[in-house]
């Protein structure tokens, strides 16, 4: 099965901020925007960098949180990611897919 | 009293105690400032962390803070850790070994985190379970849970309100683009405060409350 890393991700962190709360997607777009001069796309290129500006705007414990519902809903969308634990080692994981 | 103090008040007199907050309002701070407050009033923090959620609190305060005095008196246990040997199991076995270690401790403060994440990773039926079960084991201390509880179902929150008889909850608003964070005590023993609402930010490792509500 193909699967597209960007269209994956950006409909994942649109369903994880929506559970996670309504207004977080703007804020999260307008940070990195503001930030970073790019919006959510960014977590294709450099998941890392994501992280760590999510970081500066929830803090540790929220990002974390974040993260994991992110992983859930990649879960639920591409049914991939089982026993995977940070965005990095699924993305990797997506990657690879794709590249099959 | 600011609102910090008056729910460290409220905890102290009234557990367990909950905090509910939403994602983006910097609960690892308050955290951190209500620990300072009660520091004197417990031998120490025993730390029930599933999911490494200390280690999000530890890694946000160090960096913050450098590296404050009130981490060393926490004693933790970590559960479903990515460390090899952390406890791993079924609810039974996870209050199991929690109740061992729970017995060797006198006036402690035990601080409950990570469960919003436990919920995410099991669901929040399995959350249901434990809670209760985890708040029965420790009612003879002080106990105070945090957890993020915009992820449940009205249902889920009911039971976790149902246990808890101090309530602060910290929540996020947007407004023109900016984040405003707040805080409101929703069950307190003083009703003169229940349900206000103080919006808060953050200023050189402070947290400056503004109006109320």
């Amino acid at each position: 099965m193909k699967k597209n890393c960007k269209d994956i991700l950006l409909k994942a962190i649109k369903s994880a901020s929506k559970k996670a709360g309504p207004i977080l997607e703007d804020i999260l777009d307008l940070h990195l925007k503001r930030t970073l001069g790019t919006g959510i796309e960014i977590v294709c290129d450099n998941p890392k960098e994501f992280k760590e500006s999510l970081t500066r705007l929830f803090g540790e414990y929220s990002t974390r949180l974040f993260e994991l519902i992110l992983i859930q809903e990649i879960k639920k969308i591409a049914d991939i990611g089982e026993g995977l634990d940070t965005i990095e080692e699924i993305i990797d994981q997506i990657r690879r897919y794709e590249s099959n | 009293m600011n609102p910090i103090e008056i729910f460290a008040k409220s905890c102290h007199e009234l557990s367990p105690s909950l905090i509910e907050y939403e994602v983006g309002s910097e609960v690892e701070f308050f955290l951190f400032k209500f620990l300072n407050i009660v520091n004197k009033l417990y031998t120490s923090f025993f730390v029930i962390s599933f999911f490494d959620a200390f280690k999000a609190f530890s890694k946000y305060t160090t960096r913050v803070f450098g590296k404050p005095n009130v981490l060393d008196k926490c004693q933790t246990i970590p559960i479903f850790s990515k460390e090899s040997d952390s406890l791993r199991g079924s609810i039974p076995i996870v209050l199991a070994e929690i109740k061992k270690n729970f017995e060797k401790l006198s006036n402690s403060l035990v601080i409950v985190l990570g469960l919003d994440f436990y919920s995410v990773i099991f669901g929040e039926e399995e959350l249901t379970k434990l809670y209760p079960r985890l708040i029965n084991l420790t009612y003879t201390s002080n106990t105070l849970i945090v957890l993020n509880t915009k992820l449940l179902s009205n249902r889920a929150i009911q039971i976790v309100d149902g246990f808890s008889a101090t309530i602060a909850k910290l929540g996020v608003e947007e407004k023109e683009g900016k984040l405003m964070r707040y805080l409101v005590l929703l069950r307190t023993p003083f009703p003169e405060y229940n349900l206000r609402k103080w919006y808060f930010s953050i200023e050189r490792g402070e947290i400056l409350f503004h109006n109320s509500e």
